[in-house]
């Protein structure tokens, strides 16, 4: 009988002890974990306007022209074509280069978004009737995250656009080379 | 002695998740909701898919042309470029209705995947001590929410950039019309 009960007072022991330990580290732990995405999100935000801005600026082949004038351009000015295609093909690959790195950080970004989120909600369940006010502060939490996820997803909307753009550039690109070595179709 | 082993088992019975294990017909509501946003989310990812093979399929005028090139089509082939702009306004037209559509769906979708996502991480947060069947259960739910829910979001971006390609499509249209407009002017003063 006495070691039921120690059995009981080491198992209720042991319980509580756990709850108390693994409570407020995952909770200060989370928290953490939220402040520093907001920060890489406004960090993120001025890195990818830093981008739109470059992407604004540049002089695109397939706007100033249409695949069938690449023909004609070859032909009537032919210093002209071959100044473009090397400037665009320049352009191309460094507008890539960052297209490519921010979409990398924009999908690492909405994973830890994602996990933020979930974790708020599981520690909103986890003190639901044990700290109602904690298990608000969660869900305040939460909200707070899914914002800051919507914003990476708005910013995604926007480098897709961007790739989108290369993509037709390397279409404008492969035309004219085509013209420029005489294969253009007609 | 009893009575101290007595009042341990009501100790023990009193930890946290214990005093909130979720009933069955909670679990069962939950479960019920997740079957139905997997259905929807199927529906509405299928439509997704066949609207991209669609757009794919469309040739789209600002994707070929420069507004110099489409100036000089419009100048040489007045009557023709009338013709494709009455042929082509109304389709595109009805498509963006679509993608609007769409999007609402997945909005409303999105917003019961996270009451659902809610839902379910309440559950596996308030199991977690007491009931490690039900937590389990709950946990188990999760990422298959979170990836639903990323492919609702995916999905809105898809329709976006669809969106986006083609108001500049009408955008060209409109610019056409004009210099149609233009030109016919022209002719009937001459």
């Amino acid at each position: 009988m006495r070691f039921i009960s120690v059995l009981f007072c080491v198992l209720w022991l042991s319980s509580t002890a756990l709850a108390a330990q693994s409570f407020p580290e995952s909770w200060s732990e989370t928290q953490i974990r939220l402040d520093a995405f907001s920060q890489d999100i406004a960090a993120f935000d001025g890195e990818c306007g830093k981008v739109q801005k470059r992407f604004d600026t540049t002089g695109f082949l397939f706007t100033e022209f249409s695949v069938y004038e690449f023909k004609s351009l070859v032909k009537y000015k032919r210093d002209v074509a071959e100044a473009s295609y090397d400037k665009a093909n320049s352009s191309l690959a460094e507008l890539e280069l960052r297209q490519l790195e921010i979409r990398e950080q924009c999908f690492k970004l909405l994973g830890r978004g994602r996990t933020l989120v979930t974790d708020f909600l599981l520690l909103a369940g986890y003190y639901d009737t044990e700290n109602p006010e904690r298990s608000q502060l969660a869900r305040q939490g939460a909200s707070r995250a899914k914002e800051l996820l919507i914003k990476a997803w708005e910013r995604l909307i926007m480098i897709k656009f961007l790739e989108n753009v290369c993509q037709r550039e390397q279409e404008a690109l492969d035309w004219l080379e085509k013209a420029l070595a005489g294969n253009s179709p007609s | 002695m009893r009575y101290l082993c007595v009042l341990l088992c009501l100790l023990c019975f009193s930890t946290p998740g214990f005093s909130q294990t979720y009933s069955p017909e909670q679990w069962e509501k939950i479960q019920s909701q997740h079957a139905e946003f997997v259905e929807n989310h199927d529906k509405v990812y299928e439509m997704l898919k066949e609207l991209v093979e669609e757009s794919g399929r469309w040739d789209l005028i600002q994707e070929k042309h420069s507004q110099r090139s489409i100036r000089k089509l419009c100048v040489a082939k007045p009557e023709a470029s009338a013709d494709y702009i009455g042929e082509m306004t109304p389709k595109i037209i009805n498509m963006i209705k679509t993608l609007n559509r769409m999007d609402r769906n997945c909005q409303i979708l999105v917003k019961g995947g996270d009451e659902l996502l809610e839902s379910v991480c309440l559950m596996a947060g308030a199991t977690r001590e007491g009931d490690r069947a039900a937590h389990n259960a709950a946990m188990a739910l999760v990422p298959d929410i979170n990836e639903r829910l990323d492919d609702l979001f995916g999905g809105r971006v898809v329709l976006k950039l669809m969106y986006g390609k083609l108001d500049r499509e009408l955008k060209m249209l409109k610019y056409m019309e004009g210099i149609v407009t233009e030109v016919s002017k022209q002719h009937a003063q001459q």
